[in-house]
């Protein structure tokens, strides 16, 4: 093609480049109590969702920098879990855990992100055993090849297939090595057959050469919280399509294949004499419609506290200012858009972000389908 | 030097000497922490100064490394107050502390098993490991074998009832349930409603960490109905008789089953009664409280019993770290109850608007580093809630109502200076001076009076009359200087963040004050006191200043003086005006303004400035071997090669002079200038950033800005507010090695010649390393590719002096070269 026609035929948009092969399904679970809700488990089968990225536990430093520890586990058995989907065990790591270890000389760190790569080793493996009542259940990872296609690792018979773990933590450049290390080391007590994944957020994607490319088979690019929420004037820091468009243009060169996650939360942010101080999670303006309490400050994003009162346990007082952030159909659909347009040609997952009521309440089944293609 | 040292001190030798060396010890302090701290502003309230019994929330203040210091310290007070319990509950006094803990916490099975068997037969005797356990003896003396059996039921149930291994799965769930089987039985068994209630504790901790809190509540309901509470009340220390900790303990469980199961209010009101009376337990109910919503609140409220407990509710959801706290303060002042908790809660309100307002108005290093503060606006909303809170705290006070009021009072003031209204501050605090008794308050008084002393330094003050004004500047000046050496709370107390933070901020006040009276000079001294700051890039405007105000100072002294205190008028900027050694400013100012000279190759002005520095003083400022030719042990006998001595130490005086020397022999047309040249570019090159006596024309060079060559910055030294100079110009000295080169091959000197081009190329590599055209430095040992404009001088080295022995040397000695003569000309090794 010559120059004129490569320029022509971009500005009609009519050498659009083949789409990638449709993404399976996925959600994540972010929660520690025991049970699916059945209208949690109805959203999910209806979108055919067959992979759960269920949180197990997450970690943080204690006293002793040279023990993290695991904290608020998922509690199990978890009642409700489909038989037919496939499970992610996904794991948190605070930074600040890399931070107290960098605080011990090199070989005490070494033996110490060792020794925590062994107890997530352990535990998780000891959780997948009680993932359901019977205890019954067992990974069927081994069957799997490192090089398999994701989609090709679909559920057979009765048992859940834990095809791939995963690691979530938003490490810095001072404690890129050693969550490096760590991941290798995990990475080295795992089967070849079983993935091992990593999240991914977008500035690590906008800057690799400074955050440096996590030693792991998969990443996750988790697709929000995009902007910042501190800010008086952000307007939705959740997903923001005129923000998103930054982190668009090395997509492409990402070294790892990746995953896609996107947000369907939602949430209040507190602001309290100018300062963030709280998130009221799973929340949107229907929440603040007894107007006894809020005034509403033009549009339904923006209100005020007129009387002091507790809102999903947490005490607002008087003249605190509250900002509605969510994920609406039309921003999920330009933002998968976008993201689709400039993502690698491969098989990939993409994973809604979370799986909660109020997120199945305000994005229904159908509207979501049609969003994604699914 | 000794003119310098001695001038103003010489008049009145011993107190102006101990004042001067307290003021360095105290600038040495201030000098090793380069002038800035670690905290980003003047935190002035100390929360130990809470009377201990209202200081129950420690956590909500504490960083986190403390937090986990005061978990641990609340499990001892909690084992403690287990101790306490088991001697009051026998009528036993403070020495049986001891073996209680002993028999508690360190016996095991077999020797509880011993002690049993040794409680029904006299002959037995007791345990080895408790033969001098007074608390064992009396157990055997009383026959106390229920207690004995309750040991031994507690043991068993320890490995289950605390904080297991978090890394651990599983739970041993039919263990845990056999035991309380087996609590149960033992507790319709026990005639003791005491052990009762024990025994009650443990089944409802088992439920509770086997996640059953629907069992734990059954169990609660019940065999609470079995325990004849007033029977197992214990006997205090002060002779009060109140329900054992057993009886609150118990129902803090209760508390957490019930949350568990949704009755939060009901959960609430326990927490909080627990809370009240339990220290041992105030963490925990704190980060257990939880409600959802206003009902839930209302109801919490309603279930109260009265209003100490009503009061701690409100404490509760005022101690979350973002509260607003006034709100909860005057509902529990309307109560009339509790006054610690508002005393607690107070002081975590003050210390939150220090934080928002302290660099707002009292500005840390704010002119340095104006981009860091640009967020630092204060809301609007924090002025209104500071004015609420300073109405209350009037009202509290006033009231008379407060068990201590000057605490009030001095919050007040604190409110005041807080807000920026000195005056007002000043009023309250000389009324609550004479009613503060020694101790903590009397302490937080006194850095308050200084932090107000030290804020009346403002140029606003001064009168505009110039006498008038001269003489209350001196007033201040004396005043900022002996708060710094004399002031007795700031000594006596030395460790404590007050005193440190009152120093910083006595040397950013006087900083603003010389700012507004334009003396940039003193200014810069205040902030960053270390003679190294100003030598890094030293400013045009600080260096006339500090001469300036070294001259009016030397003038002053000379001034015929009969009050005998004429000298110590100005003894602050007298101070500043010191070197770190404690000597004069002049030498150093000097040598700096010779420094600056030198680099923009003002001969004769560097020679006039250096001429100042007293001679003893040149080689401490910097000594370099400017002249000292590279690879020089390889080609030092090749014929023609006679250069002057190339191994001479030069100090930054001497150096000038060489320099000054040569250009005056190369104006005057001597017969051959080649030598002359090379020399002078060779002084130059090696006192450039990239040669080896970069001293002698800098103060400073930090070797990691190779990075940045091709940039037009370089790395600011972290925290100067000006950055550093290097010098990094290399067309001078390429300049005068062209000139060698032309006048060694036109008077056939070729050997000289080749050297002088291959120094050339050296500076024509530097000069593409700064241009735009270099990607970087590569990776690894790799020898960069100097693009063909940039070797100009290699090839003419190459091409035109091939045939000297200076050629042959380089191919050896010089990858940069062998390298570029194998890509040009492959064939010549073949040769």
């Amino acid at each position: 093609m010559n120059g004129i026609g490569l320029v022509l035929c971009l500005s009609a948009n009519g050498c659009r480049p083949a789409e990638s092969p449709q993404p399976q399904p996925a959600v994540y679970r972010w929660k520690t109590s025991p049970e699916i809700l059945p209208a949690e488990r109805a959203w999910m089968d209806s979108l055919g969702i067959r992979r759960l990225y269920l949180r197990f536990f997450d970690i943080d430093r204690s006293a002793d920098p040279a023990r993290p520890l695991p904290v608020a586990p998922l509690q199990l058995p978890l009642k409700n879990l489909p038989d037919s989907a496939e499970v992610v065990p996904v794991v948190f790591i605070t930074n600040r855990t890399f931070e107290a270890l960098l605080s011990l000389d090199e070989e005490q760190q070494k033996t110490a992100i060792s020794e925590l790569a062994g107890h997530i080793h352990e535990k998780i493996r000891a959780m997948e055993g009680r993932l359901y009542a019977s205890g019954g259940h067992l990974p069927k990872g081994a069957a799997l090849s490192r090089q398999t296609e994701p989609a090709e690792i679909l559920p057979k018979g009765d048992k859940i297939p834990i095809p791939e773990w995963q690691m979530d933590c938003d490490w810095t450049p001072e404690t890129r090595d050693a969550y490096f290390y760590f991941l290798e080391e995990l990475r080295r007590l795992l089967p070849d057959s079983l993935l091992l994944s990593a999240t991914i957020r977008l500035h690590q994607v906008k800057y690799p050469e400074q955050t440096g490319i996590p030693p792991v088979d998969r990443g996750m690019l988790m697709f929000y919280n995009m902007d910042n929420v501190r800010a008086a004037d952000t307007r939705n820091s959740i997903l923001d399509r005129s923000v998103a468009s930054a982190y668009y243009n090395r997509l492409d060169e990402y070294p790892l294949p990746l995953d896609v996650a996107l947000p369907v939360f939602g949430w209040v942010v507190v602001r309290r004499e100018g300062k963030v101080v709280q998130l009221l999670s799973g929340l949107d303006e229907r929440a603040l419609a007894d107007t006894a309490r809020f005034e509403a400050l033009g549009g339904a994003k923006l209100f005020r506290v007129k009387r002091s009162t507790y809102l999903n346990a947490y005490y607002l007082y008087a003249g605190d200012s509250l900002r509605v952030e969510k994920v609406e159909a039309d921003s999920l659909r330009a933002a998968w858009s976008d993201l689709r347009m400039r993502l690698p040609r491969e098989r990939r997952h993409l994973a809604l972000y979370h799986l909660d009521t109020a997120s199945v309440n305000r994005l229904n089944h159908e509207e979501i389908r049609h969003i994604l293609g699914w | 030097m000794k003119k310098y040292a001695t001038s103003w001190v010489g008049k009145y030798p011993l107190k102006a000497l101990l004042s001067l060396a307290l003021f360095l010890v105290v600038l040495l302090w201030y000098v090793l922490s380069d002038g800035r701290n670690s905290y980003c502003w003047y935190s002035l309230m100390e929360p130990g100064l809470l009377p201990e019994e209202a200081s129950p929330i420690g956590p909500l203040y504490l960083p986190f490394e403390d937090v986990y210091a005061f978990y641990r310290e609340q499990k001892t007070t909690q084992l403690q107050a287990n101790v306490d319990d088991w001697r009051r509950r026998m009528c036993l006094s403070k020495k049986y502390a001891a073996g209680i803990r002993a028999l508690i916490y360190e016996s095991d099975r077999s020797t509880l098993k011993q002690l049993k068997t040794a409680l029904r037969s006299k002959s037995m005797s007791l345990p080895y490991a408790l033969r001098g356990n007074a608390f064992a003896r009396y157990l055997r003396k009383q026959g106390c074998s229920e207690t004995v059996d309750y040991l031994l039921y507690a043991l068993d149930c320890e490995p289950y009832v605390t904080a297991a291994d978090a890394w651990e799965e599983g739970q041993a769930t039919e263990i845990m349930q056999d035991l309380i089987e087996e609590g149960k039985e033992a507790f319709a068994k026990c005639s003791s409603d005491y052990l009762r209630l024990r025994y009650l504790y443990q089944l409802m901790r088992l439920a509770h960490y086997m996640g059953r809190s629907k069992q734990a509540l059954q169990l609660y309901d019940t065999l609470m109905p079995f325990i004849l509470l007033p029977e197992t009340t214990v006997k205090y220390d002060d002779g009060r008789e109140d329900y054992s900790i057993m009886y609150f303990w118990v129902q803090e469980l209760r508390a957490g089953a019930l949350q568990a199961v949704g009755q939060r209010a009901e959960a609430a009101r326990l927490f909080a009664f627990v809370f009240l009376h339990r220290p041992e337990r105030r963490a925990s109910c704190y980060a257990s409280f939880k409600l959802l919503d206003d009902k839930e609140w209302n109801r919490a409220l309603s279930l109260c019993e009265d209003d100490d407990e009503r009061a701690t509710l409100y404490a509760l959801r005022a101690q979350h770290p973002d509260s607003r706290a006034l709100e909860e303060m005057q509902a529990i002042y309307k109560l009339g109850a509790r006054p610690d908790y508002l005393e607690v809660l107070l002081l975590k309100e003050v210390k939150e608007l220090e934080r928002s307002l302290m660099a707002q108005f009292y500005p840390y290093q704010r002119k340095i580093r104006p981009e860091r503060f640009a967020s630092l606006r204060v809301h609007p909303d924090v002025m209104s809630y500071l004015i609420e809170l300073q109405a209350f705290a009037h009202q509290v006070y006033a009231s008379g109502r407060a068990p201590h009021p000057e605490l009030w009072q001095i919050a007040e003031a604190y409110l005041f200076l807080l807000a920026g209204d000195y005056a007002e501050a000043q009023k309250v605090l000389k009324e609550v001076r004479g009613k503060v008794p020694q101790g903590p308050l009397a302490d937080q008084l006194s850095v308050l009076e200084v932090f107000a002393e030290i804020t009346s330094f403002e140029a606003g003050n001064l009168p505009r009359d110039v006498q008038a004004r001269k003489a209350l500047l001196s007033e201040m000046e004396i005043s900022a200087y002996n708060l710094l050496v004399g002031s007795k709370w700031l000594n006596d107390n030395p460790d404590t963040a007050q005193r440190t933070a009152l120093r910083a901020y006595l040397m950013d006040r006087m900083a603003r004050l010389y700012r507004s009276l334009d003396h940039p000079g003193l200014e810069f001294r205040c902030l960053y006191p270390r003679d190294f700051f100003l030598k890094l890039n030293p400013q045009e405007k600080i260096v006339a200043d500090l001469n300036q105000v070294l001259d009016e100072l030397e003038a002053l002294e000379l001034k015929p003086d009969s009050t005998g205190g004429e000298g110590l008028r100005f003894p602050f900027r007298n101070a500043l005006t010191l070197d770190n050694h404690g000597s004069s400013l002049k030498p150093v100012l000097a040598d700096l303004q010779g420094v600056r000279m030198l680099q923009q190759l003002n001969l004769s002005a560097a020679i006039t400035y250096l001429n100042e520095v007293p001679p003893f003083l040149r080689d401490e400022f910097g000594t370099g071997i400017p002249f000292k030719l590279p690879w020089e042990d390889i080609y030092k006998d090749t014929a023609n090669l006679t250069l002057e001595d190339s191994s001479i130490i030069f100090n930054r005086y001497e150096f000038a002079q060489e320099l000054h020397s040569l250009r005056y022999k190369i104006e005057a047309n001597v017969d051959d200038p080649s030598k002359l040249y090379f020399r002078m570019g060779l002084g130059l090159y090696n006192t450039t950033f990239f040669g080896p006596a970069w001293i002698l024309r800098d103060n400073y060079r930090d070797p990691e800005n190779w990075k940045r060559l091709s940039t037009d910055s370089i790395y600011p030294y972290p925290g100067a507010p000006y950055g550093n100079v290097e010098v990094m110009d290399v067309d001078m000295p390429l300049y005068y090695f062209r000139q060698a080169i032309t006048h060694a091959k036109l008077h056939g000197n070729y050997e000289l010649a080749a050297l002088a081009t291959y120094m050339a190329a050296m500076c024509e590599q530097i000069k593409y390393f700064q241009s735009k055209q270099f990607p970087g430095i590569p990776k690894g040992n790799v020898i960069p590719r100097v693009p063909d404009e940039y070797r100009t001088y290699f090839r003419m080295l190459h091409e035109d002096f091939r045939d000297t022995d200076f050629h042959m040397s380089m191919l050896d000695e010089c990858l940069y070269f062998r390298n570029y003569v194998m890509r040009t000309d492959s064939t010549f090794f073949d040769e």
